[in-house]
C-alpha cells in the first residue's frame, strides 16, 4: 500500500509538473520580448522554484483552515497568507468582486 | 583539431613586438586530441588528470628576401678551383649557401677557402649588400684578409678593413665598401651607434665561432641584427663547437643555427688531406727527488689536513693528493654561506686556503718541477714568514706548517739542488731534451718545433733547459701574452712599509731621504738584473718573462720563428689558438690541459701541409685528465652526430624558384689583389688593405690628385623596425585603441566620444576635464573631490527627476527602477566615474551604520531615501573588475569600472576603524555562514527544498534530466493536443498573477477530452480522483 501511494504520489507530481511547465513556458513565451530566447533548463528550474512555492503554499493554506476549524480551504486563508503583501492582497480582492458576480451567475 | 593560430612567443617578450615587422612569420598550430580519462570505481573522474594530448607544431616561413638581386649571377653559384677540390669543402660549401651552418672541421683543414667561397657567391648575388668577415682578434683577421682576397678576387676597391681604433672615417667606408674584416667589436659598436644599417648584410663569417656564448660580441650582434633583419646567411667557423652539449647548444641558438657540419681527423674525406700525425702519450713518472720533497710537504701538511677531515671541511685522502680547486671552490662556498659563524668561518677558511696552497705546490711538483715549485713555494713562506713575524697575522694554522721543522729540510733541499744549474726540475726536461735531440737529427732548416705549456716560469724553465743543451740547432725563444707577470712578494718592501713609523718631523723628512734612496737603488738594480739577463742567450726570453710581450714584441718573434732564426717556440696559451705560425713538425705538450678544446687546438698546428708529431709528455694525475677529456669530446661528437639539437630554420635568402647551379671556375686575380698574396706579414697586409680602403694605393697610378671631399656629417640613424610610429605619444592616446580582426591585423578601435552633458550643474568642472583623458581613472580622485552627503544628496534629487532614465536593456528585474541612476548612458566617461562612485560609497556607508551597533555619533546619514539591496555587491572597485559580470548583472547593466564600490581610501578607512566584532564586512562577498549568528541556523523546509531542487539541477543527474524530459514530453502534447483551443474565453479576464485562462484552458481542454462528466475540475478535491484524471494521458481521444 505504500508503494502504490508513493507510485501515485510521483506519478501526480510528474503529471502536475508537465502541466505546469507548459503553463509556464506558454507565461514566459509571452513575456519575454522578441530577442531574447531561453533553454528548456530555465523552465525546468522556474517550474520547480514553482512547483516548491505552490506546495508551500498549499501547506500553509491547509494549515490556516485547519486552524480555523474548517476543512476546506477558503479566501480566507488566503488573505491571511497575503497579509504582508498588501498590495497582492488588494489585487486579489478586486478580483475576488469581479468574480463573485460571475461565480453566483455560474452557480445559478 | 586546431586551435588559434597567432604569433609564436618566443622567450624575449621584446622580440615579440619586434618581430611583427620582421621578415618572418611565425604559426603555431596547436593540435589537441582528447585522452581517456581515467575514472574511480564510481565513475567519478580522478583528479589531476590531463584532459587532452596537446602538439604544438611552429612553422616558420620567412618573406622575400629585401635585398636587391642581380638576377644574371643567381642562376649559378661559383665554386674557385685555385686548390684542389676537396668534397668536404665542396659539400659544406653547397649547404652553407642556403642555411646558416657551423663548420665544426680540423683546424688547417680550409675553413678560409669555404668562407671564402661563401662570400664570394653573396657577393656576386647581391647588387649592394654587405658581407662582413668577424674575428676575434685583429691578427687573425689579417690572416683572413690574405686567405680570402687571394682566393676570391673581389676587388679591393670594394673591400675594407676595420682594424684601426680611429673612427673618422667609419661612416663613408661602410657606406661605400661591399666587404668587411673587421673584429665583431666594431661591427657591434657600429650597429649601435647607427653608422651601419643591419638590413644591408646579407652575409656574415664568424670565425672562432665557439666564442659565441654569454654576452660576447658576436651574440650582441647577432642579437641586434636579428630585430631588423632575417635575410642574412652566417656562417660559423671553428675546430670546435664546445666541449659540452649544453655549449653547443647555446651556440646554436645564439647564431640561429641550422645545422652543424661537424668533422674530425678520422672522418675519412678530411683525414685525406691531412698529412699523417704521429701521436705519442707518454707517461713520465716522478724523480726521485719529487717525491721524496712531496713525501716531506705531506708530513708538514698532514695534521691541518687531519683537522679538515675531523670539521668535515675536506674529504679525506693522502696528503700528496690534495687538489687544490676543491679546496677553493670549498673555501668559496664557505665564505659565501651566511649561516655559519664568522669565528668558525674564518678559521676554517684558513684551513681550505692553507690546503689550496700545498694543492698547488704539490700540483707545481708533479707537473712543473722544482723550480716552479720552490718559487711558488719560497714566495709563499716568505710572505707569511714575514707578516707573521711582524704580528700582522694570527693565522695558526699557516703557522702550524709553515714553521713546520720537516719544511726547513724542505727548503734545504730545493736550495742544492736548484744551485746546479744543470739540474732538471723535472722527469719531463729530461724528455723535452730527447725530443728535441731527435728533432735535431731529422731536422731541416724550415723545421720548427713548438711546445705547449701553461705556466710562465715553465716556459721560461724549458727555455733554459733547451738553451743547457748547448746545439745551435736548437734556438728557442719564449712567447707569452701581453699581461705584465706577477711580482713576487717583497718581503724588504713590506716590512718597511709596516714598520712603525715615528711621527715627528725629523722622522718624516728622515723617512721621504730614505725612500729617495731606496728607489735609485732599486732602478739601478733593475737595470743591472737587465743587462745580466741581456748578455745571457736567453736573455729576451727572460726578459719578456718578467714583463710580458706586448703586440709588437710578439710580432717580432713570430717573425723571427717563420724565418728561422728561432726553432723552437716555447709558448702559453696563447699559442694555442689562431695564430698563423705556419707549419711546425713537432708539437711537445708539456702538459695537458683539462679543455678538449684547448688540447684540439694545439695539436692542429701541424699535419696540415707536412707530416708532424705530437708528443703529450704526462705526468701525476695528468693521464687520467686528458683520457677523460678526449672522452668527454668525442662523446660530444656522437652526440652532435645524433641530431639531438635543436635548431633554427634559416632564411633562403634566394627565392625558391632560383637554384643556383655550379660551376667551377678558375678565379684570376688581378696581379694588385696578388700583391697581397705575397706579403706574409700581417701587419703589412693590414696596411696594405686599409690603403687600398681609403684609395691611396691607386695614387701613384692616378696623377691627378683626389679632391679632398669634405665628409659630412650623416645625421646619427637609429635604426627601426619597419613600420614604426615614431615620435613621442602619449600613452593615454594608446591605451584600447588598438584590436585586432580576424586575420590578426591591428585595427584601430574607435572610442565613441564621449557626450558632455551638462545636467549636473555641480560636475561641470568634472565633466570638462578633457574627454580624451583615460577613462580608467585612478581610484582616489573621485572621493577627494566631492563630499559624500553632497553627492548623495544632489543624487536624491536627481533620481526622483529621472525616475524615467533608461532602463537597463536585458535585465527585465525588477530593480531597474533603483538603477536608473547609475545605468544612465549619456553621462560623460568622466562624470560616470564620479558620479557613480561617490554616491554608492555614501550608500555603502548608509547601510553600514545600520551594521555598526557602536557608532551612533557619526552623522547619520539621514537624506538616503532609497534603499538598496546590496547583497552581493562587491564592495572593492578591484572586486568589481574582475567579478564584473556576476556583479552587474544583478543590478546593472553596464558597470564602469569604479561603480558603486569602495575606492581604497574608504576601504583602509574601515579597515582602521572597524573590526571585524563590529560585523562590518568589507568583503567583496560577505561570508553569512561564518560572520552571522543567524548562518549557522537550518534551513525553513522550502528554502531547504528549493535549494535541493537547484543543487540537484546543477549536478545534471540522470534522474533530474529525466524527470526534466518527462516534464517537457507532457507540456509537448499538451501543447499538440491544445493547439485548437488557443483562444481563452473572454469571460475571463486577465490576471497578474495566475493566468486564470491559462488554467482554465488547461483543465477546459481536459474537459473537452475527457468524459463530459468530470468536467468540473474544481469542485474535485480528492486525490484520487485528481490523480485518475492527470494520469490519463489522452490517448482516449
Amino acid at each position: 500500500m505504500e508503494e502504490s501511494d508513493q507510485e501515485y504520489r510521483r506519478k501526480l507530481v510528474t503529471q502536475l509538473k508537465g502541466k505546469l511547465w507548459y503553463c509556464l513556458e506558454q507565461q514566459v513565451k509571452k513575456e519575454l520580448p522578441e530577442s531574447v530566447n531561453y533553454s528548456p533548463k530555465f523552465i525546468n528550474a522556474l517550474v520547480e522554484l514553482c512547483f516548491t512555492q505552490l506546495v508551500d503554499i498549499g501547506n500553509d493554506l491547509e494549515a490556516f483552515a485547519r486552524h480555523a476549524g474548517r476543512e476546506t480551504i477558503g479566501v480566507e486563508d488566503l488573505m491571511l497568507m497575503l497579509r504582508k503583501s498588501h498590495d497582492l492582497q488588494e489585487l486579489l480582492r478586486q478580483k475576488l468582486e469581479q468574480d463573485q458576480p460571475a461565480a453566483r451567475s455560474a452557480k445559478r | 583539431m586546431h586551435s588559434a593560430e597567432g604569433d609564436s612567443f618566443s622567450d624575449d617578450d621584446l622580440e615579440n613586438f619586434l618581430e611583427n615587422n620582421v621578415n618572418r612569420s611565425v604559426e603555431q598550430t596547436v593540435s589537441r586530441r582528447s585522452i581517456p580519462q581515467q575514472r574511480d570505481l564510481f565513475g567519478k573522474v580522478l583528479s589531476n588528470q590531463k584532459a587532452f594530448y596537446e602538439e604544438v607544431h611552429t612553422e616558420v616561413t620567412y618573406g622575400p628576401t629585401h635585398h636587391q638581386l642581380d638576377m644574371d649571377q643567381v642562376g649559378t653559384y661559383i665554386y674557385p678551383t685555385n686548390y684542389e677540390i676537396r668534397e668536404y669543402q665542396f659539400e659544406i660549401v653547397k649547404r652553407a649557401l642556403f642555411e646558416n651552418l657551423i663548420c665544426a672541421i680540423p683546424t688547417g683543414t680550409g675553413k678560409t677557402f669555404i668562407a671564402s667561397a661563401v662570400m664570394l657567391n653573396f657577393y656576386r648575388w647581391t647588387k649592394d649588400a654587405k658581407i662582413i668577415f668577424t674575428a676575434p682578434t685583429r691578427p687573425l683577421v689579417a690572416q683572413q684578409i690574405k686567405a680570402c682576397l687571394g682566393v676570391t678576387g673581389i676587388p679591393h676597391s670594394d673591400t675594407a678593413i676595420l682594424l684601426d681604433k680611429s673612427r673618422k672615417n667609419r661612416v663613408e667606408i661602410w657606406a661605400s665598401k661591399r666587404v668587411f674584416f673587421t673584429t665583431p667589436q666594431v661591427v657591434e659598436n657600429d650597429l649601435k651607434r647607427g653608422v651601419l644599417n643591419p638590413k644591408d648584410i646579407v652575409c656574415m663569417v664568424i670565425d672562432e665561432a665557439h666564442r659565441a656564448r654569454g654576452s660576447y660580441s658576436y651574440v650582441e650582434v647577432t642579437k641586434f641584427l636579428d630585430r631588423f633583419n632575417t635575410s642574412y646567411r652566417l656562417l660559423a667557423l671553428t675546430a670546435t663547437p664546445a666541449a659540452d652539449l649544453e655549449g653547443v647548444q647555446e651556440v646554436v641558438h645564439n647564431l640561429n643555427i641550422s645545422r652543424i657540419e661537424l668533422r674530425t681527423e678520422e672522418d675519412a674525406d678530411v683525414s685525406r688531406y691531412m698529412k699523417k700525425r704521429d701521436k705519442e702519450e707518454i707517461e713520465v713518472p716522478l724523480s726521485a727527488e719529487i717525491e721524496d720533497l712531496i713525501e716531506q710537504l705531506g708530513v708538514a701538511v698532514t695534521p691541518v689536513l687531519k683537522e679538515a677531515v675531523e670539521l668535515g671541511l675536506y674529504d679525506d685522502c693522502p696528503p700528496a693528493q690534495i687538489n687544490a680547486f676543491v679546496a677553493l671552490q670549498k673555501s668559496q662556498k664557505l665564505v659565501a654561506n651566511p649561516t655559519i659563524p664568522e669565528g668558525v668561518k674564518w678559521r676554517n677558511f684558513f684551513i681550505l686556503q692553507l690546503l689550496s696552497h700545498v694543492g698547488h705546490m704539490l700540483k707545481r711538483l708533479k707537473i712543473y718541477g722544482i723550480h716552479s715549485f720552490y718559487k711558488y713555494f719560497e714566495n709563499k713562506h716568505k710572505e707569511f714568514t714575514t707578516k707573521y713575524g711582524m704580528g700582522k697575522s694570527t693565522n695558526k694554522t699557516a703557522a702550524s706548517f709553515f714553521y713546520n721543522p720537516i719544511l726547513k729540510n724542505v727548503i734545504r733541499t730545493c736550495e742544492k739542488l736548484l744551485a746546479n744549474p744543470g739540474f732538471l726540475g723535472h722527469r719531463k726536461l729530461e724528455y723535452v731534451q730527447e725530443e728535441l735531440k731527435r728533432f735535431v737529427q731529422e731536422c731541416q732548416p724550415t723545421s720548427r718545433v713548438i711546445v705547449f705549456t701553461e705556466l710562465r716560469e715553465s716556459a721560461l724553465e724549458i727555455v733554459k733547459c733547451i738553451d743547457m743543451m748547448q746545439t745551435n740547432d736548437l734556438r728557442p725563444h719564449i712567447f707569452i701574452g701581453q699581461a705584465r707577470g706577477k711580482e713576487g712578494f717583497d718581503d724588504e718592501e713590506y716590512t718597511r712599509k709596516h714598520k712603525p713609523k715615528g711621527r715627528k718631523k725629523t722622522d718624516r723628512l728622515r723617512r721621504l731621504e730614505e725612500e729617495k734612496e731606496r728607489e735609485e737603488k732599486k732602478k739601478q738594480n733593475k737595470e743591472r738584473d737587465r743587462l745580466n739577463r741581456m748578455s745571457s742567450r736567453t736573455g729576451t726570453s727572460e726578459e719578456a718573462q718578467v714583463t710580458g710581450m706586448n703586440q709588437k714584441q710578439q710580432k717580432d718573434v713570430l717573425q723571427k720563428f717563420k724565418d728561422g732564426i728561432y726553432n723552437v717556440l716555447v709558448c702559453t696559451s696563447i699559442g694555442e689558438e689562431g695564430l698563423d705560425i705556419g707549419e711546425v713538425d713537432l708539437i711537445i705538450c708539456y702538459d695537458s690541459t683539462g679543455s678538449p678544446i684547448k688540447n684540439i687546438q694545439r695539436m692542429g698546428r701541424t699535419g696540415r701541409k707536412r707530416d708532424g708529431r705530437i708528443t703529450l709528455l704526462l705526468s701525476g694525475s695528468e693521464p687520467k685528465k686528458f683520457a677523460q677529456a678526449m672522452d668527454d669530446y668525442a662523446e660530444l661528437q656522437r652526440i652532435v652526430g645524433r641530431n639531438s639539437l635543436e635548431y633554427r630554420p634559416s632564411d633562403r635568402i634566394l627565392p625558391i624558384s632560383v637554384a643556383p647551379i655550379c660551376e667551377k671556375k678558375f678565379i684570376c686575380i688581378g696581379e694588385e689583389e696578388d700583391e697581397l698574396n705575397n706579403m706574409d706579414d700581417s701587419d703589412d697586409v693590414i696596411k696594405f688593405a686599409t690603403q687600398a680602403m681609403t684609395g691611396k694605393l691607386n695614387i701613384k697610378k692616378n696623377k691627378s690628385s683626389r679632391a679632398k671631399k669634405k665628409v659630412e656629417k650623416t645625421a646619427k640613424a637609429f635604426f627601426m623596425p619597419d613600420n614604426v610610429e615614431t615620435g613621442i605619444v602619449p600613452a593615454s592616446s594608446m591605451v584600447n585603441k588598438f584590436g585586432s580582426d580576424i586575420n590578426g591585423n591591428k585595427i584601430k578601435l574607435e572610442r565613441p566620444e564621449p557626450q558632455v552633458d551638462l545636467r549636473y550643474a555641480l560636475l561641470d568642472d568634472i565633466a570638462l576635464e578633457s574627454p580624451a583623458s583615460s577613462p580608467i581613472k585612478p581610484e582616489t580622485e573621485p572621493s577627494c573631490r566631492l563630499e559624500p552627503f553632497e553627492m548623495s544628496s544632489i543624487l536624491a534629487r536627481h533620481r526622483k527627476a529621472t525616475k524615467n532614465g533608461d532602463t537597463s536593456e536585458a535585465m527585465g528585474t525588477v530593480e531597474t527602477g533603483y538603477t536608473s541612476v547609475f545605468s544612465d548612458q549619456p553621462v560623460s566617461d568622466s562624470k560616470r566615474t564620479q558620479s557613480s562612485t561617490t554616491p554608492t560609497n555614501s550608500l555603502d556607508e548608509a547601510d553600514l551604520p545600520s551594521k555598526r551597533p557602536r557608532i551612533s555619533g557619526e552623522a547619520a546619514p539621514t537624506t538616503y531615501a532609497f534603499k538598496t539591496e546590496n547583497v552581493g555587491i562587491p564592495l572593492t572597485a578591484k572586486s568589481q573588475e574582475s567579478s564584473g559580470p556576476n556583479g552587474s548583472q544583478v543590478y546593472k547593466n553596464e558597470f564602469h569600472k569604479l561603480d558603486g564600490l569602495l575606492s581604497s581610501q574608504e576601504r583602509q578607512y574601515f579597515q582602521d576603524n572597524y573590526s571585524a566584532l563590529c560585523r562590518v564586512c568589507i568583503e567583496p562577498v560577505p561570508n553569512f555562514r561564518e560572520n552571522v549568528k543567524t548562518g549557522h541556523l537550518p534551513h525553513s523546509q522550502k528554502t531547504g527544498r528549493l535549494i535541493e531542487a537547484f543543487k540537484n539541477m546543477t549536478t545534471n543527474t540522470k534522474e533530474i534530466i529525466l524527470a526534466m524530459s518527462s516534464y517537457k514530453a507532457i507540456a509537448a502534447q499538451l501543447e499538440n493536443n491544445a493547439r485548437p483551443l488557443v483562444e481563452p474565453k473572454e469571460r475571463f479576464p486577465p490576471s497578474i498573477v495566475v493566468q486564470d485562462s491559462d488554467v482554465r484552458y488547461i483543465t477546459g481542454s481536459a474537459c473537452k477530452q475527457m468524459s463530459p462528466g468530470s468536467c468540473d475540475v474544481r469542485n474535485r478535491t480528492n486525490d484520487a480522483d485528481l490523480s485518475d484524471f492527470l494520469d490519463s494521458d489522452f490517448s482516449d481521444l
